[in-house]
C-alpha cells in the first residue's frame, strides 16, 4: 500500500488543504428512521453512515440470553456500492473484527445490568466510505443509542489519528490512509477520557505514537460536541412521534 | 429547572438525591439518559423522552396474548419483557386477544406476573411513547377526565404505551388529535385548559 | 410466531374493517400514492445511486460498473445483475445472513422490469464480443421498511441509472477516475404495486396494509403504455377484470411517476 511517489503534503498543507490536527467536516442528527427505536444519520468528510438501533428487546435466539444483563449485539456492514470497487455484500473478516471491537466499546458505557435477558442491536450501515468508516459508525451508533433512549454512562466519541507523508496528522483521509505510514483508530468515552476502542497499524516511534494518541483524543472531544449538539437539537424542534398511530379494531367492529 | 441533558453530561457537583435517569460517580451526578433533567434543591432526576416500557409492580398494561401453555398466558407487553398470566381454565382467553391487566411481580430477571386481566374489545388501539404516559393522565387523572367527559369515549390506558378507545368513530378521531396536541405540547404550561377548549370545539362542530 | 408478527395478525383486523367501508388507514384514495421524494447521485463516488422515499418507507439503490465475459448465448451485449439486501436496520423483523425468498423475490422483479423492457441498450456496452463485456450492477438497499418495497426499488433503480456514468476503459484496465460518458439507456420502466383486502385494490400499500393483504400484485409499464413485467404474491387471487383495472391505473401512474426522474 506504501506509495513513496505520492506526495500527501504541499506547501505544509494536507492534499484537503487541512491543517495536521484538523478534522475533516462532520455532520450528525438523530432520529432519521421510522422503523427504529432510535436512529442517527452522519456525514464526515464524503464518509456516509446510518446507524439503528432496536431494543431493549427481548432476547433471540433465547440460549445466547444473559441472566444478568442485556446483551449488545453490533453490525458494521458496508453498502456494496460504498467502495469504488463493488464490495461483496455480507460480513466479511474485516467488517467481523470492526464489530466485535466497537460492540465491546459500547459494552463499556450503556448500563446493560438495568435489563437481564434481552437484547440491543445495533446497525451500522456504511452507505459511502472514505477513510475512517469505524470511527464514523461506533460515532453515530452511540448517538443512536441515546436517541433510543437507553441509559448509558457517557457517550462513546471515535476518531483516528496517524502518520503520513512524515507527520503525525489527525483524521486520515482516504490517500492519507491508503499511502501515510500509520492508522491509530481510537474511542473514548469523552468526560474521563478512557480510551475504549484502540487499534494501530504501520510503523510509529513512541513520540511519534504519544503525538497520534494525543491528536485523536482532542479529536473526539471535538467530535463529542457534535454528538451533544445533535442531540440537544433533536427534542429542541422534532416532535417525539406519537409513532405513525397504529391501529386496530376487534372482529366484532366488522359486522357493524 | 428544566433542560435537554446527554448520557454523561454533569448534573451536579453536589451530593443530592438522585431519582431515575441519574447516576452518582465520585460524588458528583452525572446523566445516564437523554431527555429533561429536572432539579429541586436537593432532588435531581432525567425524565427520557423516548425508550421502551420497563415494567413496574402495580402497573396497569395493555398487551396481547401472544401464546398459551398448559393454564397460561404468554403476553406481549411492547417491551423487551413479556407477562405471563396464568389462568383458571384454559378457553379464558385466547392468542391474538388484547387484554388490560395489571404487573403484580417483577423478578430480578425480570419475569413478569400478572393478574386481574380482562379482554378489550370493540375500539382502537393506539400506540404512543410509554414515557408520555403520565402526561396523557395528567396530575391525578385530570387529562384523562377531560378526554373522557368530552368526548363521552371509554379509554383505557396502559403504561406500556398503548392507549384503547372505545367510543363513536368520531370521537375516537377527536381524542386522537387532542393526544397528537399532548405529544406536541407536552412541556408547555396550561395544556390541559387548551386541550379542553380544543375537545369542546371539536366536539360541538 | 414472533411477538413483532403477531402484532400486525391484530392489527389487520383494523384494516379489514376499514377496507370492508372502502376507507384506507390514512384516507389516501385507492390510487393515491404516498409523498414521493427522489434524491438522485445520493451516493456521489459510485457511478449511480439514487435515494428513493415513498412515505415513510427508504430505499437506497447503487450502481456499480465493472467488465467481464457475456452470457454464451450473447456474445455481444452487456451484462445486468441486480441484488438486494433487506438490511436488517430496516425493520425488526429483517435478520442477517444471506438473501431470503423475499429479497430474491424482490431483486428479481426489479430485475425484470429493467431487463425485459430493454431499458438498458445492452448492444452498447460490448467492449470486444465474446471476451469483455460491461457489467452493470445494480444492488438494492433496503433502509426503512413501511411498505411498498417494490415500487420504491424499481424508481430508485431507473433513477440511480440515469445517473450512471460510464468509467473509462483502457487496456483491459477499468480506470475509475475518468467517466466516459453516460450509460447508454432506452426506457423508463415503473412498477406500481397493488394489494387487495377483502374486496378493495389499493396502489402503493402502506405497511399495515402489506401486513394485511389477500394479494398483491406489480406491473411494469414502459413510455409506449405496454406491459415488460409482472408479479402477483400472496395467498389471495385477482379476477381478470381486476388485473385490467389495475393495468389501466398502472399505465396512468408510469406516466407521472416518469416525470419525477
Amino acid at each position: 500500500m506504501k506509495n513513496p511517489g505520492i506526495e500527501l503534503f504541499k506547501d505544509g498543507k494536507r492534499l484537503d488543504g487541512r491543517k495536521v490536527d484538523e478534522l475533516r467536516p462532520i455532520k450528525i442528527e438523530a432520529g432519521v428512521l421510522e422503523r427504529a427505536d432510535g436512529s442517527a444519520y452522519l456525514e464526515w468528510g464524503a464518509n456516509k453512515v446510518l446507524v439503528a438501533v432496536y431494543g431493549p428487546k427481548e432476547c433471540l435466539p433465547r440460549h445466547l440470553s444473559d441472566p444478568y444483563k442485556a446483551v449488545l449485539t453490533y453490525r458494521y456492514n458496508m453498502a456494496p456500492f460504498s467502495v469504488d470497487d463493488r464490495k461483496r455484500p455480507g460480513p466479511d473478516r474485516r467488517s467481523t473484527e470492526i464489530s466485535k471491537i466497537s460492540a465491546e466499546a459500547l459494552e463499556k458505557v450503556v448500563l446493560l445490568e438495568q435489563f437481564p435477558n434481552s437484547m440491543i442491536k445495533v446497525f451500522c450501515e456504511v452507505l459511502q466510505a472514505d477513510a475512517g468508516t469505524r470511527c464514523a459508525s461506533l460515532t453515530a451508533a452511540s448517538v443512536a443509542l441515546a436517541d433510543a433512549g437507553i441509559p448509558m454512562r457517557d457517550l462513546v466519541a471515535s476518531c483516528a489519528a496517524g502518520k503520513a507523508g512524515g507527520e503525525v496528522i489527525l483524521d486520515l483521509g482516504k490517500k492519507e490512509d491508503n499511502f501515510g505510514e500509520a492508522d491509530v483508530p481510537i474511542a473514548i468515552t469523552p468526560h474521563d477520557e478512557e480510551i475504549v476502542l484502540f487499534q494501530m497499524d504501520g510503523a510509529l516511534s513512541k513520540e511519534e505514537f504519544q503525538k497520534a494518541v494525543s491528536l485523536a483524543k482532542q479529536g473526539c472531544k471535538t467530535i463529542h460536541e457534535i454528538q451533544k449538539a445533535a442531540l440537544k437539537k433533536r427534542f429542541e424542534q422534532v416532535k417525539p412521534p406519537i409513532k405513525a398511530v397504529k391501529t386496530e379494531i376487534k372482529k366484532s367492529e366488522v359486522s357493524k | 429547572m428544566r433542560e435537554i441533558v446527554i448520557p454523561g453530561e454533569k448534573l451536579s457537583d453536589k451530593n443530592l438525591k438522585t431519582g431515575y435517569g441519574a447516576y452518582v460517580k465520585q460524588g458528583k451526578i452525572y446523566a445516564s439518559m437523554h431527555g429533561v433533567a429536572i432539579k429541586t434543591n436537593d432532588y435531581v432526576k432525567v425524565v427520557p423522552l423516548r425508550g421502551k416500557y420497563m415494567p413496574r409492580e402495580g402497573d396497569q398494561v395493555i398487551g396481547i396474548i401472544e401464546g398459551m401453555r398448559f393454564k397460561a398466558a404468554f403476553v406481549e407487553l411492547n417491551s423487551a419483557y413479556n407477562g405471563y398470566l396464568s389462568l383458571e381454565r384454559e378457553d379464558e382467553c385466547h392468542v391474538g386477544e388484547l387484554i388490560i391487566a395489571r404487573v403484580i411481580e417483577v423478578s430480578n430477571v425480570k419475569n413478569v406476573t400478572l393478574e386481574g386481566a380482562r379482554p378489550l374489545y370493540d375500539g382502537k388501539l393506539l400506540e404512543v411513547q410509554p414515557v408520555k404516559i403520565p402526561r396523557i393522565i395528567g396530575k391525578n387523572g385530570s387529562m384523562m377526565k377531560i378526554l373522557r367527559d368530552t368526548t363521552k369515549t371509554t379509554i383505557f390506558v396502559g403504561r406500556n404505551g398503548r392507549i384503547f378507545i372505545k367510543g363513536e368513530r368520531k370521537q375516537i378521531l377527536n381524542v386522537e388529535k387532542a393526544l397528537d396536541m399532548i405529544d406536541e405540547q407536552a412541556h408547555t404550561h396550561g395544556l390541559t385548559a387548551r386541550v379542553k377548549q380544543f375537545l369542546e370545539q371539536e366536539v360541538k362542530a | 410466531m414472533s411477538s413483532e408478527e403477531i402484532k400486525w395478525e391484530v392489527k389487520s383486523d383494523y384494516i379489514h374493517a376499514l377496507a370492508q367501508k372502502g376507507i384506507r388507514q390514512d384516507n389516501r384514495k385507492t390510487d393515491e400514492y404516498r409523498k414521493i421524494q427522489i434524491t438522485p447521485n445520493y451516493i456521489p463516488h459510485a457511478p449511480g445511486s439514487a435515494l428513493v422515499k415513498i412515505g415513510a418507507t427508504q430505499v437506497l439503490v447503487g450502481v456499480s460498473m465493472g467488465v467481464g465475459t457475456p452470457y454464451p448465448d450473447s456474445q455481444a451485449s452487456g451484462v445486468l445483475m441486480t441484488g438486494c439486501e433487506l438490511v436488517p436496520m430496516a425493520s425488526p423483523s429483517f435478520e442477517s445472513g444471506p438473501p431470503r425468498p423475499p429479497a430474491i423475490e424482490l431483486a428479481r422483479v426489479v430485475d425484470r422490469g429493467i431487463r425485459e423492457s430493454n431499458s438498458i441498450d445492452f448492444d452498447k456496452l460490448c467492449i470486444t464480443e465474446g471476451e469483455a463485456v460491461w457489467m452493470v450492477m445494480i444492488d438494492l438497499h433496503i433502509l426503512d421498511y413501511a411498505g411498498n418495497l417494490f415500487d420504491a426499488a424499481e424508481l430508485a433503480s431507473i433513477a440511480a441509472l440515469y445517473n450512471t456514468k460510464m468509467p473509462k476503459y483502457e487496456d483491459g484496465k477499468v480506470i475509475r477516475e475518468e467517466t466516459s460518458g453516460k450509460l447508454p439507456l432506452l426506457k423508463k420502466p415503473i412498477e406500481c404495486t397493488f394489494v387487495k383486502i377483502g374486496n378493495m385494490i389499493m396502489l402503493d400499500p402502506m405497511l399495515e396494509e402489506e401486513k394485511s393483504l389477500d394479494a398483491r400484485i406489480t406491473l411494469a409499464t414502459t413510455e409506449d403504455s405496454s406491459l415488460c413485467a409482472a408479479q402477483k404474491g400472496g395467498n389471495g387471487s385477482f379476477t381478470e377484470k381486476e388485473i385490467m383495472d389495475t393495468f389501466d391505473i398502472a399505465v396512468e401512474k408510469g406516466k407521472d411517476l416518469r416525470k419525477l426522474i
